[in-house]
Formats: structure tokens, sequence, C-alpha cells
């Protein structure tokens, strides 16, 4: 016999129950005669547990530990105890699998709370399974939510995208109320222009009255025209008639309209015989009272005797001016 | 009455003390080592009651003391072996006949419910709440050594290993031995701790 019968790998073998029967009674007989193989043996068996706990081990090895090792309640509570103190020196987690199986089951009262050991490492595998389950779910609650964000956002874009239109319909209104103003102020210069007129005219007759006496009846100045234009009259074959005197200074227009859901219009006057615009109106609002009627003041200077047509057109803040009838007539004078 | 019922008399075991020590009054030193070497035998042989086998063994060892005498060349620790490997086989022969009877009464169903997950878990608990108080117990020196020493995997271990027996001054061997004999004493502290349940 050698002076030291034995290393580390036979020792771990023989701690595994891996050594042929000879060589293991010699150990076990080393195990109560030699102090240092004794020695030996102890810190051995420390190590072996340890490197079990930390995955050291061959496969093979590992079978054997669970096999042989693990199968003794006192080995399982040093297992048990070597992975308790890996937690603790380490901070580490207990290996999930750091006690394995034990191949056989004693019937003392100790190795079955040893077993529940084993029965909680193997809950670690269920427990495994719900945190997979877990991360599962909350992945979907993510993605959830992820789109819940997206069409939230969506509708913020949607909703801020619907304000600007109304703001910018809101300036288009501001700026089309005080055109609006801007044409009555307008009409009411004319108003009083035509009224001064009127008066000049009035008092020009008085004098000419005065005058008729004395001179020959000359003609009666005539300042405004009015005639009534309906859309019937479009697809007749004769057009109205506007007659019109010499004297006449403006021409008032009342336009009949068809039923529509405009609320403001454009009226353009074109020379039916070379279809040029003679003259464009400004915006007209459909007022409150006035009917289904838009009244259009031209200049009778504008009018020759011939045949022309006032094409009317529908106008709206979110469209593209639209036209909806004409309203041909002709011209003569008289 | 059987043989392994008998209980030693404080004669006996007297004798078996002053036998064990071999003139050198070890104060029951010898006693203790050679019982620990006995049940990690009959626990390396995957008894189920190791310390039962180690005490039947020293019975039978003392009343061969006191009947006859243990006369030869064999040293104590040589024929405790002796005595222990027939101790075991008689084990084993008693195992068959009760393994055979354990298999006829699981065939009625399950004796006993295994604790649940919780029980498992709180166990798992307690078990490294009394490492922590037995560690704290430790003077800081074993606890550095225990900590150190069994600190890291393979070749850091053994670098580990190394440098504290540089730092601490003594041999690997001496660091080995030193390291272990706290381990066991953490261990017995924790045993204690958990108590046997």
């Amino acid at each position: 016999m050698s002076k030291q019968p034995y290393n580390p790998e036979l020792i771990r073998d023989y701690l595994i129950g891996a050594l042929p029967e000879e060589e293991l009674e010699r150990l076990d007989e080393l195990s109560f005669t030699d102090d240092t193989f004794v020695a030996a043996l102890n810190a051995a068996e420390k190590d072996l547990v340890d490197a079990y706990v930390q995955n050291e081990l061959t496969n093979e090895q590992v079978v054997k530990f669970r096999s042989h090792y693990l199968s003794s309640p006192l080995r399982l509570q040093r297992a048990e105890f070597a992975a308790a103190f890996k937690t603790i020196t380490e901070g580490k987690s207990m290996p999930s699998d750091a006690i394995g199986q034990p191949a056989l089951r004693t019937t003392s009262a100790k190795t079955l709370d040893w077993f529940s050991v084993l029965d909680a490492l193997a809950s670690r595998r269920i427990l495994r399974w719900g945190t997979i389950a877990a991360a599962m779910v909350f992945l979907a609650v993510c993605v959830g939510l992820g789109i819940q964000n997206r069409r939230l956002r969506h509708q913020i874009a949607t909703t801020q995208s619907q304000l600007r239109d109304l703001e910018q319909h809101e300036s288009e209104l501001s700026k089309e109320v005080a055109d609006q103003r801007s044409l009555i102020s307008q009409n009411a210069i004319q108003k009083s222009e035509d009224e001064e007129r009127l008066k000049e005219t009035v008092t020009q007759e008085g004098n000419q009255q005065q005058r008729s006496l004395r001179e020959p009846v000359k003609p009666r100045l005539r300042s405004i025209a009015s005639f009534i234009l309906t859309p019937q009259m479009r697809s007749v074959g004769t057009i109205p008639v506007v007659s019109l005197a010499p004297t006449t200074l403006n021409v008032r227009m009342n336009l009949n309209l068809e039923p529509n859901d405009y609320q403001s219009y454009k009226v353009v006057l074109v020379d039916s015989e070379t279809n040029q615009v003679v003259w464009r109106s400004g915006k007209f609002d459909r007022q409150k009272g006035s009917g289904d009627t838009i009244g259009v003041n031209l200049r009778a200077g504008l009018l020759k005797p011939k045949t022309y047509v006032l094409r009317l057109f529908g106008t709206s803040s979110v469209r593209p001016s639209e036209f909806i009838t004409q309203y041909p007539f002709k011209v003569v004078q008289r | 009455m059987q043989k392994n019922d008998l209980t030693l008399t404080a004669r006996a075991f007297d004798r078996l003390l002053v036998w064990l020590d071999q003139g050198s009054e070890s104060q029951g030193q010898k006693y203790l080592e050679m019982r620990q070497r006995l049940v990690a035998y009959f626990d390396r042989k995957n008894c189920s009651a190791p310390n039962e086998l180690a005490d039947q063994t020293f019975n039978r060892i003392a009343r061969r003391l006191e009947e006859e005498g243990i006369t030869g060349t064999d040293t104590p620790a040589r024929y405790c072996y002796i005595v222990a490997r027939f101790v075991f086989l008689e084990y084993l022969r008693g195992e068959q006949k009760e393994r055979a009877l354990v298999t006829d009464l699981s065939k009625q169903g399950p004796s006993s419910a295994l604790p649940s997950i919780d029980e498992a878990g709180e166990q798992r608990q307690r078990l490294l709440s009394c490492l922590e108080q037995c560690l704290d117990r430790l003077d800081s020196t074993q606890r550095e050594i225990i900590t150190r020493y069994y600190t890291g995997q393979e070749r850091e271990k053994i670098n580990n290993r190394r440098a504290l027996a540089q730092h601490l001054g003594i041999s690997p061997n001496a660091l080995s031995i030193r390291a272990c004999r706290i381990r066991d004493k953490l261990e017995a502290c924790v045993n204690r701790c958990i108590g046997p349940d």
C-alpha cells in the first residue's frame, strides 16, 4: 500500500458510489483507520456538494450524485445546507435544481421533511412556467396598451386637425362678416348717392316744370329700373326683355332662387353673344326675411341692347363655388 | 430482548472509552470521533438510521469488551470498522424484510401526506434564517475563513483558497481542515436551530 493510496477523484467516486466493491471496502476501512483520509474525505464531501450545487459536475456524476448521494436524508440535508450557504455567501438565489431527486425513499419522518424540500424545488418548475405565463400576459397587456395609446394619439391628432379647420373656418367667417359690413356700407353710400341724385332730379323736374311754362317738354330722368327674374324663365324660348329708358342709371335684378342649401352666392353677368364676363358681383348672403330672392344692382351703362345672362353660383367655406342656375335676359332701349 | 436494544451500563461505557483511548486520556474525544466515523459510514451506506446503527455498533463492542475482552492486533478503529460492517450486513437483511412490509403497506395507500409547497417554502426560509443566525454567531475570523474558502467556482475557488492560506500563513491542508471544522460547526448549529421536526 502506498503512503497515500487515494486522490480527490477517487474520493469523489467513492462518495457518489461509483467505485467497484473491492475499492469501496478499502476506502470504507480507511474512513475508520486513516485520520488523513478522514480529513480528506470530509473536505472532499463538502467540495462535492458545493460542486453539485454550482453545477460543476459532469452529467454522469450528477446522475450518480442524485441516485446515490442524495438518497440519504443526512446528505440531502448537507446539500440543502450547501445551497443555502451559497445563497447567503454569494447573495444569489438558491439554484432551482440544487437538490435533485433521490433514488430511494426511506420511511423515516425526517426523510419526508427533506422530500418536502424536493417537492418545493419541483414546484419551482411550476413557478417558472407561471412566470413565463405571467410574462406573456404582461406582454399582451403591453401590446394592448400600445394599441390603445396609438388610437388615442390618432384621435388627438384628428381632433387637433378639426380644431384647426374650425379656427380657419372661423377666420374665414370673420373675414366674410367684414366684407359684408363693407358691402353694406358701400350700399348705404350708394343709396344715399341715389337719394341725392333723386332729390336733384326732383328739383330739376320742378325747375323744368316751371321752365316748361316757357320751354318745350324734355324727357324725365329715371334713376333705377327694377326687374324680377325667375329661374323658370331661363329655359323658355322667349327670354325676358328688360326695357331701359335712356335716363335709367341703375338696374336692379331680383333673382328668384330655386331651393338650395347655400347661404351665400356670387353672380356673374355674361355677354351671351361673346360669352365674355361683363361684370362680377361680390358675395351675397341669404338674409333672413328676404325670402328666396337676392338683389343684384347693375349700372345701366353696362347694359347694351343685346342678350345677357346672369349666372348664379353658390359659395361655401369648405367647397369651391358651384354653378346653380342662370338668368338670361334681353336688353332693349326704349 | 434483541441485541440492538441492549443499553450500555456506566461501567461498560467507561471500559469502551478506555479501550478507544488506548491510554491517551482523550476525555471522550476519541469516542466522539469514532462515533462520527460510524455515523458517516452507515450514512454512506444509505442506512435509514445511521445514528442508531452507530450506537448499536458501540453496544456490541462494549458487550464484547465486558464478556470476553478484545484481543488481537487490530486497532480500535479497525475493530470498529469490522463490527460496523457486520452491523451493516445485518441491517441489510433486516431492511429487506422491512422493505417487503413497506411494499405491502404501500399497496394499501399512502401512509402520510407530503408537506405542501407552502410548508416546504417555509422550511427553506427557516433554513436560510438559521444559517444567517449561525453565521452571525461565528467570530469574524471564522466567518471570513468559511466565506472565502467556499466562495467561487473551480479555478476561482482554488485561487481563493491559496490566497486565503497565504493570508493566514498556514498550509492549504491546514486551511482545509480548519474550514471543514468551521463548516461542520455551522452545519450543526443550523441543525439545532431548525430542530428535530
